[in-house]
């Protein structure tokens, strides 16, 4: 078992840190000569439990790659921000990580009147997943493609009802780009997430839904639920027949969350480097790729610049798509 | 059936599987450890024991964290009833009488039947989860938001007026607890309501920290140098350590109707353990014959919240495993763990993975019986503890409560949560306030909010969607008629009151109040 | 804590006057729910805003406290609990010792944070010695840290700087 080794290294190797800091503790650089020597920390965003499974996953390997243990830690709340300002404000050492979400950087700023720290404080070391979601439909209903449910929805204006995450969550924007693009007047029905929203396709109370893999998997297989498309621009391996959106008539319509592992802007850039080039080989091994394809992520890689580049893109659209929701800032 | 019978032969013998067996106990330990400690739930202690699963084979991870869940919930119940201090919030409820029962010097007493319930509602669990899994789910899917709203609302109306005593004050209490809930982010809006700048309560107020703040805080405000020991019984007959045979037969019955509220709401998601505790406790309080003895050291109401919990955790388990909907936070995490290890849960995974789901629900019965073996013959080691001098006891409490809650998130600003509802909680008692009614409000408020403006939502503002569904319409007739009868009540109480002296004034009630009465 | 002035038997609580402020405080959170409620936008039963919500509670509750003090005001005299001397220095021990534990636990790290609270908080009992309390603090440290931080993993560094 790994799990004994690892108390041993750190018990002993932190005692010896702490009386080391002590009799330096103004001096100690923040590039170390030998990165990593200690434990890196993965700050998460939910509350310990739910999406949890993505960091665990990367971690082991992560860890086996850069021969030290990573360990995930939550700091749940406030959409994110919480573990976002809790990274940035951290030292850039290296070895206090975020798991950030797209929405993290693209909405958060633009829904919340104050997130707590400058997003400048905080650098892209990669981007590691990408999650599109599912449409749904509640398999009663005599829908059966993206044209035909569409019609379905034109037919029955202020009628068909889509179970979202809450306003501002990115399912919900989702939906609502749906709505203005498709041209139909459907009713959000917020929920806690959760799978709350799934339960409540599943109980026949809403008429469909924006999913994610994991989340309606299940119910799919159950034959209570019908999956329409694939939001992104990839079809799912899951799933080889379904068509995405945009093949299925919306064109243009490209919506997937990603994630990404981020560091405080200060971090130096050979710390950066030797992450970065760590994480490229852990995404692209197969254990990863197996777990994440049993979650429905797709396992990405990237530089920080790429990354960085494709905020600044996205946030645009989010942008538009908020301003014709009607959102405004908290 | 009998297909089940024989599936479950089998599920048994994966369970004493030496090697499965072995984890199973180990996490049932764990669990019942952490639960003992303040503030650490299931979810921390599963969240924390999670990496050692990737390196174990699915069947005696999912033993491992099973055993860890309903083993906390054990744990929970001991700081409840020998300290007022509810480790976890479902277990607050258990404070109101177990307490009591431990100043008077049968905490053992309280703890027995407590261990004793739950095993009883775990086997009825079992039970259920064998032979009624889908049976369970179809009525899960009955429950839209209209029907939920109803019970919620019944909750309410049934809890907010369960307190001993005078019943306005139980009200107030029950609104305030409503208005913390409403602090947070208003799920069909977006807007944060009442979080004063602070963006952590965006999140609204985190319950664990309400829960230690207003029965542990409050209470070591209120019993700092008043108090020598908690327990003032020198000489702890050994029958004080067992319940006897009348006191199991007076917890009979409301073993029995525990475990039924418990079974209902285990298969409704969305609904927590700390609701069921309530329902369950005010369920007794109300068809009692003598209600007067809640809050005082009744058996009844250690007995039937302790089972609801415990048969809540076994069948939320089943929209788990079977649809993949976590009914909490504890079931997301377990459901995380299983996709970790490439199970996907669903309906197949009855059929695809018989061995797992079989040797669980087994490991199941197996792990209840080892706890009970476990914790019956320390419920004395338990109890000597409680001759430890009170100002030993209570600062070593403070530091597990903050370390604790600070664990469930690794926020102080919880912490500082605790601080606020502490003081806010010793306010309260001064004033003779009931504190009980305050989670309950908080824990129900948001519920029926939400579910009231989601029916509306879905019945297109149509407010007869409530009258018109057949089982929300029961549950809002039931409301209605507490609300004709409390009334009645206190009318009838009035026009008495008017007769006689002022004498046996309602309302101002007890003349002994101390910190775990509800007066 | 004693919730009456001084004015009253030496012996026990006027409950009378006790419920009156309990009413009093209830109906001013109430007023407090409603101000701050209205702020958002209310809507109407079938189409309810956030605020909605909010004020209705604060209504209820105003309407409860009031009627609270009302009938307190009408009781018959009557004793309420012993009146106990208010332990003042106790509880700003314990309070105190609260957020020395916030403090130092963002600022010093698990084991400042740990012996404070239980340090500071052990001497508000007036019968604990200062070295007693410094004994217990000390013990239950190194219990915290074996069974929090060794055995559970929990993340909170032992020592920290700033």
């Amino acid at each position: 078992m790994d799990e004994p080794t690892r108390r041993n290294v750190v018990t002993r190797r932190t005692c010896l840190a702490s009386l080391a800091a002590l009799a330096a503790s103004a001096w100690i650089p923040a590039a170390r000569a030998d990165y990593p020597d200690s434990p890196i920390r993965i700050i998460i965003a939910f509350p310990a439990g739910a999406g949890e499974a993505e960091a665990r996953i990367v971690a082991k390997t992560l860890g086996a790659k850069l021969g030290q243990p990573v360990i995930v830690e939550a700091h749940p709340g406030a959409g994110g921000n919480i573990a976002a300002a809790y990274v940035a404000k951290s030292r850039g050492d290296g070895y206090t990580l975020l798991l950030g979400v797209s929405t993290f950087f693209e909405t958060n700023p633009m829904i919340y009147r104050d997130i707590g720290y400058k997003p400048a404080d905080l650098q892209p070391v990669s981007i590691i997943s990408e999650q599109p979601f599912l449409l749904i439909v509640n398999a009663s209903l005599p829908v059966h493609s993206l044209q035909e449910l569409i019609a379905y929805a034109r037919a029955r204006p202020g009628k068909v009802t889509n179970a979202t995450a809450g306003p501002g969550s990115p399912l919900d924007l989702i939906g609502k780009e749906f709505m203005v693009r498709a041209g139909v007047q459907i009713i959000n029905v917020p929920y806690k997430g959760g799978g709350e929203d799934a339960m409540a396709v599943l109980g026949g109370f809403c008429d469909m839904l924006f999913g994610g893999v994991a989340d309606v998997m299940a119910g799919i297989q159950s034959g209570k639920m019908r999956p329409i498309c694939v939001t992104g621009s990839r079809r799912l391996p899951h799933f080889p027949d379904l068509p995405t959106i945009a093949e299925a008539g919306l064109q243009g319509y490209d919506f997937s969350v990603w994630n990404c592992l981020s560091a405080p802007a200060s971090t130096p850039a050979p710390v950066v480097e030797k992450l970065h080039a760590a994480i490229v080989q852990t995404m692209a091994s197969p254990e990863v790729q197996a777990g994440f394809d049993r979650i429905g992520f797709f396992p990405v890689s990237g530089t920080g610049a790429e990354l960085s580049r494709r905020i600044a893109t996205e946030t645009e659209v989010w942008r538009g798509v908020l301003k014709k929701a009607g959102v405004a800032p908290q | 059936m009998s297909q089940s019978l024989i599936d479950l032969w089998y599920g048994f013998g994966v369970a004493l599987e030496w090697h499965n067996l072995a984890w199973s106990f180990f996490g049932v330990v764990v669990g019942n450890l952490i639960g003992v400690l303040p503030g650490m739930g299931p979810l921390s202690a599963i969240s924390m024991l999670l990496p050692l699963t990737y390196t174990m084979h699915p069947v005696p991870a999912i033993m491992m964290l099973a055993g860890i869940f309903y083993g906390s919930q054990y744990g929970g119940a001991i700081g409840a009833i020998l300290l007022n201090l509810p480790c976890h919030p479902p277990h607050a409820v258990t404070c109101l009488d177990g307490y009591p029962l431990t100043r008077q010097g049968k905490g053992g007493t309280a703890l027995g039947i407590a261990m004793i319930s739950s095993f009883f509602a775990a086997s009825c669990g079992i039970v259920l989860m064998i032979f009624a899994s889908p049976l369970l789910v179809s009525i899960a899917f009955k429950f839209g938001p209209a029907e939920l709203f109803s019970i919620m609302l019944l909750g309410l109306l049934a809890g907010g007026t369960m307190s001993r005593g005078p019943v306005l004050k139980g009200v107030a209490m029950t609104l305030f607890g409503l208005l913390i809930g409403v602090v947070g982010t208003d799920i069909n809006t977006g807007t944060m309501r009442f979080t004063f700048g602070f963006p952590k309560l965006g999140d609204g107020v985190e319950i664990v920290a309400l829960a230690l703040g207003l029965f542990g805080v409050a209470d070591f405000l209120r019993n700092v140098n008043r108090l020598q020991v908690v327990s003032r019984a020198t000489h702890v007959r050994l029958r004080d350590m067992r319940p006897s045979w009348k006191e199991l037969k007076q917890a009979f019955f409301p073993m029995v109707r525990g475990t039924a509220v418990g079974a209902l709401f285990g298969g409704m998601p969305g609904t927590g353990s700390t609701i069921t505790t309530f329902i369950a406790y005010a369920l007794e309080q109300k068809i009692s014959r003598n209600p007067k003895k809640f809050g005082q050291g009744a058996i009844e109401g250690v007995a039937a919240p302790e089972a609801a919990s415990h048969s809540k955790t076994q069948v939320d388990f089943i929209p788990t495993m079977s649809l993949g909907i976590p009914g909490d936070a504890v079931m997301a995490l377990i459901l995380g763990a299983l996709m970790i290890q490439g199970i996907q849960p669903g309906p197949q995974l009855i059929t695809d993975h018989a061995d797992l789901f079989w040797g669980l629900v087994a490991s199941f019965w197996v792990g209840n019986i080892l706890l009970m073996l476990l914790n019956v013959p320390l419920i004395g080691i338990w109890v000597k503890f409680l001759r430890v001098p009170y100002r030993y006891l209570y600062p070593s409490a403070l530091l597990f409560i903050a370390v604790g809650v600070y664990s469930t998130n690794n926020s102080l600003f919880e912490v500082g949560e605790v601080l606020a509802f502490g003081v806010i909680g010793a306010i309260l008692l001064a004033l003779a306030f009931p504190v009980a009614p305050i989670l309950l409000g908080f824990v129900l408020g948001p519920m029926v909010e939400d579910n009231f403006r989601r029916a509306l939502l879905l019945s297109r503002g149509d407010m007869a969607v409530f009258v018109q569904r057949p089982i929300s319409a029961v549950f809002i007739a039931i409301s209605v008629l507490l609300i004709a009868l409390q009334v009645g009540f206190a009318i009838r109480a009035a026009i008495r009151r008017r007769k006689s002296k002022p004498k046996a004034f309602r309302v101002t009630g007890s003349t002994q109040t101390t910190s775990h009465d509800n007066a | 804590m004693d919730a009456t002035g001084s004015t009253d038997s030496t012996e026990h609580v006027n409950a009378r006057r006790r419920d009156y402020y309990a009413g009093m405080l209830m109906a001013a959170v109430g007023l407090g729910a409603i101000y701050d409620g209205i702020r958002y936008s209310i809507g109407t039963l079938s189409q309810m805003g956030p605020g909605f919500f909010p004020v209705s509670i604060g209504v209820a509750l105003v309407c409860t406290g009031v009627a609270i003090a009302v009938v307190a005001r009408y009781a018959a005299p009557q004793d309420g609990e012993k009146k106990l001397a208010p332990e003042r220095k106790a509880w700003c021990f314990i309070l105190g010792s609260i957020v020395a534990f916030i403090v130092l636990g963002k600022y010093g790290g698990l084991v400042p944070a740990t012996f404070a609270i239980v340090f500071i908080s052990a001497l508000g009992d007036r019968e604990n010695t200062i070295w007693r309390a410094l004994l217990l603090a000390a013990g239950m440290t190194v219990l915290c840290v074996l069974v929090f931080w060794w055995a559970l993993s929990l993340q909170f560094p032992l020592f920290q700087w700033g």
